[in-house]
């Protein structure tokens, strides 16, 4: 939007250089007639009562080659994935008796390959994702007996359909750019393009409240900080409504602030 | 929300809720808008999956730039853009010529003309201007005025000073069928006419004559929402906020509290109380009349015509499709326009087709061999429906309601795609959201057994008597209990009729100044004597 032109080319550069090709998910959403009913229930019924958990990945050294896999931009052959189960905490996300669900699976966002050969980077996903939603489903159905039975219905989104939906989650990259020692903290989105480290940029005015510290999720940080910044530059962040303080706020009133805040030691 | 009192309580924020809480609040009433789903809009639902904007209940937005609402909040300026494809309607066949409805009636004219035979070029122009003047000088003020009793209807259109409100009471109880009998039509014409009616799951052999023209003349200059359906209902949202009214969504009205024949406001699922003076509800006269009050509160009539409330006997399945092109129709080559229609037919040939094919729905029969599906490529004329290049595909076809439509609704949208495939070769969907009925019964909780009208329009349910005589007027024997959905007249679909009427009468009582004019249409229509008074 600003223009490789308004830029110094150093800093063009390393805006160019910024990646979005960290791990990625395969997700898929899924209406269903029941719960889930997991066969190590058979040990501990407790797990038809958790919400969230994993399956696959039966020891480290399969985890490891998991992840290299991902590291280099392959689909490993087998499947790890988490599971969750919404409606078991909240069952008002379904119709009565039903429920929903949730698996995803860590994959490259541009897979170059997969069990059955080479793939075409994002482009790939199109071609592939009903069959690895299937592949998933199949091994997940190991784990709960009769899973299968219970779809409804499912939606997958796949790396691309993320940036279908949102065109700024670029490569499907849903926090604003990889998550890299190049490209965190203080050195969000990339060096020098911010300045002091929160929303305020080498440009005067231009504010950022995507791909800065900490990252996207929701925890509505980013947007956060954007807005304590604007308030700031137009005078206007001293507010009765606003209750928590700025960090210079903090820094100036270190002294006044009650070490003990009537917690007994 | 729990303490506060409001002027008005408003059950459902569909279109007609959204526009009695827009009008009410710029009134200067203390307004509140109760809505069980999590989101407003009803059946102005835009669903985005992976940047392709599906809108799997509203999509033809028949009356668009006329409903009042359009003008007094300035709809526009709050991001509705209307668009009105220049083809309305193609009619696709294995062994036919393409037949085209261009918004122009002069280009259909000329096409039929052309294409067809004069005759029925001719017979179409002096159609469309017959519709055309029932609509605009009779049904489109009607729409935004209350009913009255048939035979004081009768007798006003008859003593009009326009002689077209005598020639309407000749039409007004025929069957759609006979309408069509007096214009010298032959086929494909004829069935391309009659069905931009019975797509809609309407009757071509109810006395539903008064709405026939309005249909035929509305669907050939149908418009579509830029952005999707759900652009309209958050303007009107928007509306109700910058007016100072209040919207409240996951609130499931249970009861409305009323004392001595009186309305005192609502009471939520999770046991909230409500208070208002008055209490406007906009869903279906079974929640209306059945579960918002104990049998013993309400006449027996009214309990009566509730529990006798005839529900659709046809409903949509649907299937939308991500693509990576526009279909391309068979047939076509001479005829590019009918790969541009905002709604494509598929297999329509003759009007007994037709006609079997209405008599196997009403029978409750799931078509098999011959869906006859409409569809629509949205993204051909509003390019941000679907990611750059790429498109949106919707399907449509009438199917009765009974059937196993969760087990079977994967294999019946396999059968609808390759039907469509038929038709249009081309046609290869990355992705496919299917839209079955129970899908619509299960988000819009009014549209009972997939009723997208939230009821059937016989004539026992139409007109002053949707939902029944007492009611109809938008007031019932329970003072300050109102009702203004599409359950009550002029009925369903994006008319935006009763919760504009609903709002007048409201004002009315609360004997506030409104400020807002009567439609122009309407105004017109008192001076010409076709609305008294």
């Amino acid at each position: 939007m600003i223009g490789e032109d308004n830029i110094g080319s150093d800093m063009a550069k390393r805006i160019n250089n910024f990646v979005y090709d960290e791990q990625n998910l395969f997700c898929m959403n899924f209406a269903l007639d029941g719960p889930p009913q997991f066969a190590s229930a058979d040990f501990d019924d407790g797990i038809q009562r958790c919400f969230m958990g994993y399956f696959g990945g039966h020891n480290s050294k399969e985890f490891e080659r998991f992840n290299h896999d991902l590291i280099n931009g392959h689909i490993h052959e087998t499947h790890m994935a988490n599971w969750f189960i919404p409606t078991l905490a909240d069952p008002t996300q379904a119709p009565e008796g039903c429920h929903t669900a949730v698996i995803w699976q860590d994959i490259p966002p541009a897979p170059k390959s997969w069990a059955k050969g080479p793939l075409n980077g994002m482009d790939s996903w199109d071609d592939i994702k009903y069959e690895m939603a299937d592949n998933i489903t199949n091994e997940f159905e190991k784990y709960a007996p009769g899973f299968k039975k219970l779809i409804k219905d499912r939606i997958i989104y796949t790396p691309l359909d993320i940036e279908r939906n949102n065109p700024a989650a670029v490569m499907g990259n849903w926090v604003g750019g990889s998550v890299i020692p190049e490209q965190f903290f203080m050195n969000r989105p990339v060096k020098g393009v911010l300045k002091g480290g929160g929303s305020r940029t080498f440009l005067k005015n231009l504010y950022l409240s995507n791909s800065i510290h900490p990252f996207g999720a929701s925890w509505l940080s980013s947007g956060y900080i954007a807005a304590c910044e604007v308030a700031e530059d137009f005078g206007l962040r001293d507010q009765d409504w606003w209750k928590s303080q700025s960090f210079d706020w903090y820094h100036d009133n270190i002294d006044k602030i009650p070490q003990n805040l009537g917690v007994r030691v | 929300m729990k303490n506060k009192e409001y002027d008005v309580a408003i059950i459902g924020a569909g279109p007609n809720g959204l526009t009695c809480g827009a009008y009410l609040a710029k009134a200067g009433l203390k307004v509140i808008v109760l809505e069980a789903r999590h989101e407003t809009g009803g059946g102005l639902d835009t669903l985005e999956f992976a940047g392709f904007k599906y809108n799997p209940h509203a999509i033809y937005h028949m009356m668009a730039e006329i409903m009042p609402v359009y003008h007094d909040f300035n709809l526009k300026s709050r991001g509705v853009k209307y668009i009105y494809p220049e083809v309305q309607a193609a009619y696709i066949t294995k062994n036919q010529k393409p037949l085209i409805f261009y918004h122009d009636p002069k280009k259909t004219t000329d096409f039929i003309s052309s294409e067809f035979s004069t005759k029925d070029g001719e017979e179409y122009a002096r159609m469309y201007a017959d519709f055309a003047e029932y609509s605009e000088k009779v049904l489109i003020p009607l729409t935004y005025a209350p009913p009255m009793p048939p035979i004081e209807q009768i007798q006003v259109l008859d003593r009009a000073k326009d002689d077209v409100g005598r020639r309407f009471n000749e039409i007004a109880e025929l069957p759609p069928v006979e309408i069509l009998n007096m214009y010298n039509f032959s086929e494909p014409i004829k069935a391309g006419i009659l069905n931009l009616f019975t797509m809609w799951g309407l009757s071509p052999y109810e006395a539903l004559g008064y709405i026939f023209p309005l249909y035929v003349y509305r669907m050939t200059n149908t418009a579509l929402c830029s952005g999707g359906s759900h652009r309209l209902s958050s303007a009107i949202h928007k509306a109700i906020i910058q007016n100072g009214g209040a919207i409240s969504d996951e609130s499931t009205v249970v009861k409305v509290l009323n004392r001595n024949g009186r309305v005192e406001g609502v009471l939520l699922d999770d046991g909230t109380e409500i208070k208002a003076k008055a209490v406007a509800s906009t869903v279906d006269p079974q929640q209306n009349f059945l579960k918002f009050f104990e049998s013993n509160e309400l006449p027996d009539n009214l309990v009566d015509s509730a529990k006798k409330w005839e529900w659709e006997k046809t409903t949509f399945f649907g299937a939308h499709l991500a693509l990576r092109k526009a279909p391309k129709y068979i047939g076509t080559e001479s005829f590019d326009d009918a790969n541009r229609a905002m709604i494509t037919f598929l297999g329509i040939k003759d009007t007994d087709t037709l006609l079997d094919h209405h008599q196997s729905l009403e029978n409750g029969q799931v078509p098999k061999e011959h869906l006859f599906g409409h569809t629509t490529c949205a993204s051909l004329f509003d390019p941000i429906q679907a990611p750059d290049g790429m498109h949106t595909g919707r399907w449509e076809c009438l199917v009765p309601y009974d059937n196993d439509w969760e087990n079977n609704k994967w294999d019946y949208a396999r059968l609808c795609v390759e039907q469509w495939k038929e038709y249009a070769p081309n046609l290869d969907p990355i992705n496919t959201l299917v839209y079955p009925p129970t899908y619509i019964e299960k988000k819009l909780i009014n549209m009972v057994k997939g009723s997208f009208k939230h009821g059937a329009y016989v004539p026992l349910q139409m007109g002053y008597f949707r939902p029944n005589e007492t009611c109809s007027q938008g007031f019932t024997p329970i003072e300050g209990f109102y009702v203004c959905g599409a359950s009550v007249y002029p009925g369903g679909m994006v008319i935006g009729g009763p919760g504009y009427i609903g709002a007048n009468l409201i004002a009315d009582d609360f004997g506030i100044e409104k400020p807002w004019e009567e439609p122009e249409s309407v105004k017109k229509a008192r001076e010409s004597g076709i609305i008294q008074g």
